[in-house]
């Protein structure tokens, strides 16, 4: 009972992760050249849909996702090599069609953020660590009533039964 | 000592995000769905379109040489470019020369649509597959650029014109340009 459920979502799961992938990607803006077309592929998964946020032309079905599929094989077909392209398309659409943001004057906060951030808190941990005093074990001296005693007890070997 | 200060961090969190919380709810520009206008400043793209009417003339970029156009696409499956049309009657009757690109629309429709509307494009290009959007960077319609006399973008705005739009920026930005 629950095994098939469980298998119905995977297959569910399965058919929705390869029909987004399948769909976007019409038959006939496919090209001929399967290398020119993979390497179409490839710049389409990095550019991202104007319209949909947060998807790339690879994967969404807007009609304007489509004409840049088609744009970006136009452009592969007329001899341009995959950085032309891409310059291509951010000359018209800017840094917002690239998933991967530029690193530059505007964004090397976001880049650098996180290891600055942990790079900082490492150091503080470390100084931290390194400024504490070394924990010592500390032995209390005895005073001279206890040594006396202590040394009563030795000379008698234990004094109690 | 330094472990009063850990009792501070949460705080002091909280104040730089809300810091960057209310920087990004204030300042209107900080829009993330706002493509931005790369092409201002740059030569416009190179476009050559079919016309719409039989007896029209093609839409060519190379034809603008030496005038001040404004170039608008449009569709007449497009809601806000009925809204924003009259606005552009106005320009183009106030002698601005307005060329209108006709976006992924089915010619008899878009012809029927500007018979009804009224016609203030100069010119009107077919885009059927929307190949010149892409070229313009269009992103849907209704855009309008701003292209001086030596082919140079000078405003692209990614919205249906407001009345400050046209009277306010486009009209006086022709007329400056123009001299």
């Amino acid at each position: 009972m629950s095994g098939a459920r469980g298998f119905s979502i995977a297959g569910l799961a399965l058919a929705v992760s390869l029909s987004t992938s399948a769909l976007a990607v019409e038959p006939t803006e496919r090209l001929n050249d399967p290398a020119m077309e993979a390497r179409a592929r490839a710049i389409s998964a990095e550019i991202r849909c104007v319209v949909c946020q947060n998807q790339s032309i690879d994967d969404s079905n807007a009609e304007i996702a489509r004409d840049m599929r088609v744009a970006i094989r136009d452009r592969l077909k007329s001899g341009d090599d995959d950085r032309q392209v891409v310059a291509f398309l951010r000359a018209r659409y800017g840094d917002y069609v690239l998933l991967k943001p530029p690193f530059d004057t505007r964004t090397w906060l976001m880049w650098l953020g996180g290891p600055l951030a942990l790079a900082l808190a490492g150091a503080a941990l470390w100084l931290r660590a390194w400024r504490a005093p070394a924990p010592t074990t500390v032995t209390p001296e005895l005073t001279d009533d206890e040594r006396a005693r202590l040394d009563a007890i030795l000379r008698d070997g234990g004094g109690r039964p | 000592m330094s472990n009063r200060w850990l009792f501070a961090l949460p705080l002091l969190m909280l104040v730089i995000m809300a810091g960057f919380f209310g920087y990004a709810l204030t300042h209107g520009a900080r829009d993330p769905a706002d493509i931005g206008a790369p092409l201002v400043g740059k030569v416009a793209p190179v476009i050559d379109l079919a016309p719409l009417r039989e007896d029209g003339k093609r839409l060519a970029t190379a034809d603008w040489r030496g005038h001040v156009v404004v170039v608008n696409f449009f569709a007449s499956w497009c809601a806000p470019c009925q809204v924003e049309h009259p606005l552009l009657l106005r320009l183009s009757r106030e002698g601005v020369r307005v060329q209108g690109v006709n976006y992924r629309n089915k010619p008899d429709e878009a012809k029927a649509w500007l018979a009804r509307l009224g016609d203030p494009y100069e010119r009107v290009g077919v885009d059927p597959d929307g190949k010149a959007g892409v070229e313009f960077g269009v992103s849907g319609v209704p855009e309008t650029l701003v292209i001086d006399k030596a082919g140079i973008v000078r405003l692209h705005l990614r919205r249906p014109l407001t009345p400050d739009d046209a009277f306010a920026r486009i009209a006086p930005l022709v007329k400056e340009l123009s001299k």
